[in-house]
């Protein structure tokens, strides 16, 4: 498995910055505005930790790819490889920030309701209610979603360049017609409604990255250099 | 046999960009393979390294198929002049990734490498020079003691001096630990001396595929008088003919014989071998005439 932990060391090496400066900024952010709502009693911060954390995954799943991937294949790794690096890359990542955003987030309840701070930055009130692991599982799940949705964004559009993605849109929207037509949303709506949130939340997340991840594999199958 | 290449044909929409290429690789000899911009040299090369996919025709390496076989492919090392690196890795990152691929790498060697280039192994990626990013790829090709090496116009930017290191490099680890080495380059005379085998490429086609010592003797220039030259080369396939006054030089597509010296010193004609790379100039230059006489 050499290859692979070459590919997924090489993730690292170029992923670490940018997680760093988007950590130091997030942090520098909630510091920021915790000290306002402090010293100008009245105010309040609310949940916008956790939303950033999710674009970030979802821009990074976008932008990781490319370096990495052709620096890869330009050094003969297979392209199974290269996906399982990039997987565990994204594993990783989903986790590490998982485990920040839940520690941020008990920190936050602590801290502040010890000081009466109306302050939501990383926590909110759904899942502070739920048990840590169950808190870190969400968020984790959440982010590897998001991953894994830009690069499968990322994979199509190298594998079939910008026409690629116009051709994904149309898709999409093909089969958004088709289930709005043949009432296919009110039957998933149906489906959802009858499981409990929590299944229900996993079983979308968990069938997103499988779908996305299959697809991206494809992709990446038969992807050439440019 | 490293390498087993039939029919191999790649198109771009409706460029052809190799046309029914066929050729083997021996193990143990230093190819060149040579042929101007756009002739196809590095389409071949990524389809022998299974970055790339074929329109037609088969390709063995190493006696399969390369694509997405890690038994073959680990034993490839390509290094290409537009290879794409991962811009805040650091030169001892780009070392350590070519260590967990290259089942042969010499960590010692590429250290001795790194010094000899004066690469900062410290230095990020993106903040390197053309040249020493040239470096980095000659470290990666010779550490990596890949059985089949390829180096795609592997000096581009490097000064005189280096790449002169990299010839003497190259030939004495080749000698210390034999492989099949491709050079692909554009600067013909400066390899001269380390190729055994000589591929040329023009328009997607494999027009040359010879032992370089027979390349080497394949073809003589002729001098002298214009009647003198031209009773000399009818018969023969002229590949370049240059008129100067009453004076021509001819290009002679011909191994030099005993009789073709005597009929040119009765003929006055001053005969010069021809460099390899004045025979690639004449082969992918323009078109050779048969019988000397152009229109």
């Amino acid at each position: 498995m050499k290859p692979v932990r070459a590919v997924y060391r090489m993730y690292m090496v170029d992923g670490k910055t940018s997680f760093l400066i988007f950590w130091g900024i997030l942090l520098a952010i909630f510091a920021l505005s915790s000290g306002l709502v402090w010293y100008f009693s009245g105010g309040s911060v609310q949940f916008s930790g956790a939303p950033a954390v999710y674009i970030f995954a979802f821009v990074s799943g976008i932008v990781s790819v490319r370096e990495p991937l052709y620096f890869s294949l330009g050094m003969g790794v297979r392209r199974k490889d290269i996906f399982a690096g990039s997987m565990l890359y994204y594993v990783s990542h989903a986790v590490a920030s998982a485990v920040l955003l839940t520690v941020f987030a008990r920190l936050e309840l602590l801290l502040f309701s010890w000081r009466q701070l109306p302050i939501n930055f990383f926590a909110n009130q759904w899942l502070s209610g739920k048990p840590v692991p169950v808190e870190w599982l969400f968020h984790s799940g959440a982010i590897l979603m998001l991953l894994v949705s830009g690069f499968f964004l990322a994979s199509v559009y190298h594998r079939f360049g910008a026409m690629g993605l116009f051709g994904l849109t149309a898709i999409s929207l093909l089969l958004g017609a088709l289930l709005s037509l043949t009432g296919g949303f009110e039957s998933l709506e149906r489906l959802m409604g009858g499981l409990d949130p929590a299944t229900a939340i996993a079983g979308s997340l968990l069938i997103t990255i499988v779908i996305h991840s299959a697809l991206s594999y494809l992709c990446l199958r038969t992807l050439s250099v440019k | 046999m490293i390498a087993k290449v039939s029919r191999l044909s790649k198109t771009f929409g409706s460029v052809s960009a190799l046309d029914q290429v066929s050729f083997t690789l021996e193990e143990n000899k230093i190819y060149g393979l040579l042929g101007r911009n756009g002739a196809g040299k590095t389409t071949l090369m990524h389809l022998l390294t299974a970055q790339l996919f074929p329109t037609s025709g088969t390709i063995e390496v190493f006696g399969e198929s390369p694509y997405e076989k890690r038994r073959v492919l680990e034993q490839i090392c390509f290094v290409k002049e537009s290879q794409t690196y991962v811009r805040n890795a650091r030169i001892s990152d780009v070392m350590d990734f070519a260590s967990l691929v290259f089942p042969r790498w010499d960590q010692r060697f590429a250290r001795e490498l790194l010094h000899a280039f004066r690469l900062p192994t410290e230095r990020r990626i993106k903040q390197l020079s053309r040249g020493m990013l040239s470096a980095v790829g000659i470290v990666l090709g010779l550490a990596s003691r890949a059985p089949l090496t390829i180096f795609d116009e592997p000096y581009l930017g490097l000064d005189a001096a280096s790449r002169t290191l990299f010839y003497d490099l190259l030939l004495a680890d080749y000698s210390e630990h034999p492989r099949t080495i491709v050079l692909s380059t554009h600067l013909i005379d400066e390899v001269n001396r380390l190729l055994e085998h000589i591929f040329i490429i023009d328009q997607g086609r494999l027009i040359l595929d010879d032992d370089a010592d027979n390349v080497r003797g394949m073809a003589y220039s002729v001098s002298g008088q214009d009647q003198n030259v031209s009773s000399f080369v009818s018969g023969r396939r002229v590949l370049r003919d240059e008129r100067l006054g009453s004076l021509r030089t001819a290009v002679v597509m011909q191994p030099l014989d005993a009789g073709s010296m005597k009929q040119a010193a009765e003929l006055g004609l001053e005969i010069q071998p021809v460099s390899l790379q004045q025979l690639f100039v004449c082969l992918t230059g323009t078109n050779s005439t048969e019988g000397g006489d152009r229109p």
